[in-house]
């Protein structure tokens, strides 16, 4: 591997997460609420260390498919670190651990915190944690490509390394073009959301943080009792739109923009996408309904939809206890966390698209059984997707299996009971926030232990650039020379 | 006439031999030297030894006073090439084989350098499909993308046309009945007048739009194909396109070939057809497949042999239909007999519908009767042609030949005495071959006759 070429890269994205500092510190200055301070400490901090990196590194044209996994993985480590800094200094957070807990939680979407009291801290941290879910949302990795074409060739890799999803496509022939053109879509997306929450009456300041949960299926609130403290339906309404907008392939957004309207109709994963959840809201509730959880058939469908959407889009946002729901609801949910997103989507989770592979597979060794000298090929989007494809998703969904299965047993070996184990584990691989028992919509993650909430980190980042990114690291010929 | 012939495979000896047969001086270039060696010993034209797309090669030959320059290796861009070359450098018509869709754009080559753009195995699927939806259909051809269909049937002993003649026929069903603007009597093909009388075992040749052809079908044959299963043997080029047509017509199709590699591409390009790789004559397998409870048939392998094989086994297993593809002309003979339904010749259509393409303009398809020497011939009226807005029944049309169909823009007209041509309509002309020059004197020799 290309070490010296790494960590060019690498002190680069520090300078990206540097100038995003400046952002939270002029909120703080503007709301005069005196953490202003840590902020630029930390640019400051980043800044240094990132142009130190940038001299100590070389040229960055070496980036080949080894170093774009280390690119990827280190980078998302040293930035999510370098975000848990400002809470920490200011003492708004005075744990490092938990500091650095909710800037991981933050940078991969999670949207799981440790904080009791959400309202009680500064406008500047407020921001700054909806910040991170924005840059991690689209990627962190994706912006450094989208403003600075410096890294050439090895630009696919970097994509492939950080964006969801089983097949990559280019929408320009230039990967930086790509990757401006779905930041593009993004900020436009963010922008008209953050615009219709203020006409609903949000404050802009929520507005705008809250558009930047959304948009990046992050789930981070200012409010203690998340969406559910906006009493004005208009509101959940809005938020379900744009989670489900957050969860569906950008390029078919981007496809839309450009009057191809017919892109979503014609993609096989967003027709998947739109059955589970239509399924998945009519069995959460129906139960609503018939038990008269409450009072009217809109506030039945409503907190249903809302809560279906949040968590199969792995936001997290809630408008209601769903613990306190049927029984069927929390089962319901428990997949749906699992599922996750769209590919292409700033959703986590296992994705549509693998489990729309891997049904077709299991359908088509089915039909071997039937007709045994069958040559059968799986089609996904009216293509033939090459048959390594499905190993390749097979594999995936068995290491996905695999690590949830060691957090429950690790977190039950520890002392947790197992709903809340299966619920931790679920909503940190998944990047969901809100698990099920102790961790469910109206709890928090502050009672883990130190070395339980650094392993609930792990299975984030591992979460978020999808295992493979980060699990190759393990692999000892990763790291050796070409 | 100077014709250049590019390719020295079945296609192109076909072709020379057809046109080496009258009056024209054939030129066949070849690259390979013992193809070469074979062709002269049976062909009297001249032979040229080089790559067919060089234009050192083709101005080498003469290419400014070449009339027709006929592209047909069996590599699509070695064709295409020699074709924009060809033209480059002065030939009046050009024609190529392309045969994959990869190269087609709307039905169509993007070039105006290739005057005519053959996929013969394209056409073969289309023509198969709608022998398999007819019940009796023995051969059918599509003009003017489908609007116009020419079948053919045969009469069987217990029909209750028997006996009568067309005109009867024509009357009985109130004019609602196809044209018939052929027969094959005995190995003869006539065509026929109002006075013909149908005789059991004649073969008929209905032309019209699809529901004319289909309601005159209904009188010969008191049943309607319903066509819901089809096994295709042969992952060719011709039965991947004939699957592919066949599952658009919702048709379940499972298609055959003994080839893995060949199996796996077809697979990638067919949806909803079940690929099998067995080897088409071993039936064991094919029987657990439900081959006996098929309503069709079509073997279309590399090897005829194996395709006729193919088919009687099927037949024998209770296929109801059965269709084949065979290239040589004493095997077609032999079907009937065997009881295979339908024979089709990719070859043999390309090489007529070249052979027929030098009259550049006013002709626009051509194709050859089943194996005998009768075609149809689909031209286009031009603007100064003496025969526009005159009833047909004055035009003192070529006795021997008879026009099947006039092509409007906004429809298919049923051609009567009182029909009057317009200019750019297109005429479905059925012709023997003894009237053959009259009826291209007819419509290409212009105002001197008027």
């Amino acid at each position: 591997m290309n070490k010296r070429a790494v960590i060019r890269v690498l002190g680069f994205l520090l300078g990206v997460t540097s100038i995003g500092l400046l952002a939270p510190a002029l909120v703080s200055a503007l709301y005069r609420d005196g953490d202003g301070w840590s902020f630029l400490a930390t640019a400051a901090i980043g800044a240094a260390l990132g142009g130190l990196l940038w001299r100590l590194g070389s040229s960055a044209r070496e980036i080949h498919v080894r170093e774009g996994f280390a690119v990827v993985t280190l980078g998302w480590l040293t930035v999510g670190l370098l975000g848990g800094l400002p809470a920490w200094f200011s003492g708004q957070i005075p744990c490092f651990t938990d500091a650095v807990f909710e800037s991981i939680s933050g940078f991969t979407t999670t949207g799981a915190s440790i904080l009791a009291d959400i309202e009680s801290r500064s406008h500047g941290l407020l921001f700054w944690r909806s910040l991170t879910h924005w840059f991690g949302g689209m990627g962190i990795v994706l912006l450094a490509l989208a403003i600075l074409p410096l890294l050439g060739v090895g630009g696919m890799q970097l994509f492939r390394a950080e964006v969801p999803g089983p097949l990559h496509e280019r929408l320009t022939p230039r990967i930086s073009q790509t990757a401006k053109l779905l930041w593009g879509v993004y900020v436009l997306l963010t922008v008209l959301e953050a615009a219709a929450l203020r006409l609903a009456g949000m404050s802009l300041f929520d507005a705008i943080c809250h558009a930047f949960a959304t948009m990046a299926t992050g789930g981070f609130s200012t409010r203690n009792a998340s969406v559910g403290a906006y009493a004005n339906p208009a509101i959940h309404w809005i938020i379900i739109v744009f989670m489900f907008l957050a969860g569906t392939n950008f390029t078919l957004h981007y496809l839309a923009l450009r009057g191809k309207l017919r892109a979503y109709k014609r993609d096989d994963e967003f027709r998947f996408y739109l059955s589970v959840i239509a399924i998945a809201f009519v069995l959460i509730s129906l139960p609503l309904v018939l038990q008269q959880v409450y009072p009217t058939l809109e506030q039945a469908a409503r907190h249903g939809l809302f809560q279906t959407v949040s968590i199969m889009t792995t936001t997290g946002f809630v408008t209601a206890d769903y613990l306190l729901w049927p029984p069927v609801a929390h089962a319901v949910l428990l997949v749906l966390m699992a599922v996750g997103g769209c590919a292409g989507s700033t959703g986590g989770g296992i994705k549509v698209v693998r489990l729309l592979i891997l049904f077709k597979a299991a359908k088509s060794e089915l039909q071997k059984l039937l007709h045994p000298r069958a040559v059968t090929t799986l089609w996904f989007n009216g293509r033939a997707v090459p048959a390594q494809l499905a190993t390749n998703v097979l594999g995936f969904l068995l290491l996905f299996m695999l690590i949830y299965i060691a957090g429950i047993v690790v977190l039950t070996l520890s002392g947790h009971d197992l709903l809340s184990a299966v619920g931790a584990t679920a909503a940190t691989l998944g990047n969901i926030g809100p698990g099920l028992g102790s961790v469910g919509p109206v709890e928090n993650y502050a009672h883990f232990l130190g070395w339980e909430k650094w392993l609930l980190m792990f299975f984030m980042v591992v979460g978020r650039l999808e295992l493979y990114t980060v699990l190759v690291l393990f692999l000892p010929e990763a790291w050796r020379r070409t | 006439m100077k014709i250049v012939i590019i390719g020295g495979g079945a296609v192109g000896l076909d072709l020379a031999r057809n046109l080496s047969a009258t009056d024209n001086d054939v030129v066949l270039v070849e690259q390979d030297a013992g193809v070469l060696q074979q062709a002269q010993e049976v062909l009297d034209c001249r032979f040229v030894g080089a790559n067919g797309a060089s234009p050192a090669a083709l101005s080498e030959i003469g290419m400014s006073d070449c009339d027709l320059f006929a592209a047909v290796t069996n590599r699509d861009e070695v064709n295409i090439i020699a074709c924009l070359t060809a033209r480059k450098l002065g030939a009046k018509v050009t024609t190529a084989r392309v045969r994959d869709e990869d190269y087609y754009l709307g039905g169509q080559t993007v070039f105006p350098e290739i005057d005519l753009a053959i996929n013969p195995d394209h056409e073969a699927a289309h023509r198969i499909r709608e022998i398999l939806f007819r019940a009796g259909a023995r051969e059918a051809y599509l003009f003017a993308g489908g609007r116009v269909l020419v079948v053919a049937a045969t009469v069987e002993p217990d029909s209750e046309v028997v006996g009568k003649s067309l005109r009867d026929l024509n009357t009985e069903s109130g004019g609602a009945i196809a044209l018939v603007t052929a027969l094959d009597r005995a190995g003869q093909t006539v065509i026929p007048h109002g006075d013909t009388v149908l005789a059991a075992g004649d073969t008929v040749y209905f032309t019209g739009t699809r529901r004319l052809v289909d309601r005159s079908l209904f009188s010969l044959y008191a049943q309607r194909e319903s066509l819901q299963r089809v096994m295709i043997a042969g992952a060719t080029t011709m039965g991947v396109e004939l699957a592919r047509d066949l599952v658009a017509a919702r048709v379940k199709v499972k298609l055959v070939d003994p080839d893995p590699e060949r199996c796996r591409q077809a697979s990638e390009q067919l949806h909803h057809v079940l690929v099998l790789n067995c080897d088409p004559v071993d039936f064991a397998p094919l029987l657990d497949e439900g081959v006996g409870e098929m309503d069709g048939y079509v073997a279309v392998g590399a090897d005829e042999e194996i395709n006729i094989l193919c088919c009687l086994l099927a037949k024998r297993h209770g296929v109801r239909r059965t269709v084949c593809l065979v290239n040589r002309a004493d095997y077609v003979e032999l079907l009937p007999q065997l009881g295979i339904d339908a024979a089709i010749s990719p070859r043999k259509a390309t090489a007529v519908a070249i052979a027929r393409f030098v009259k550049r303009g006013a002709i626009v398809s051509a194709e050859q009767l089943g194996f005998s020497n009768a075609e149809i011939l689909q031209y286009r009226v031009a603007k100064d042609h003496p025969a526009v807005g005159v009833p047909l029944a004055k035009l003192g049309f070529p006795r021997g030949a008879v026009i099947g169909a006039v092509i409007k823009r906004n429809g298919v007209e049923t051609p009567g005495g009182r029909t009057v041509l317009k200019p750019g309509d297109e005429v479905l002309v059925f012709t023997l071959p003894a009237v053959l020059p009259e009826v291209e004197r007819f419509f290409t020799a212009e105002r001197e006759r008027k």
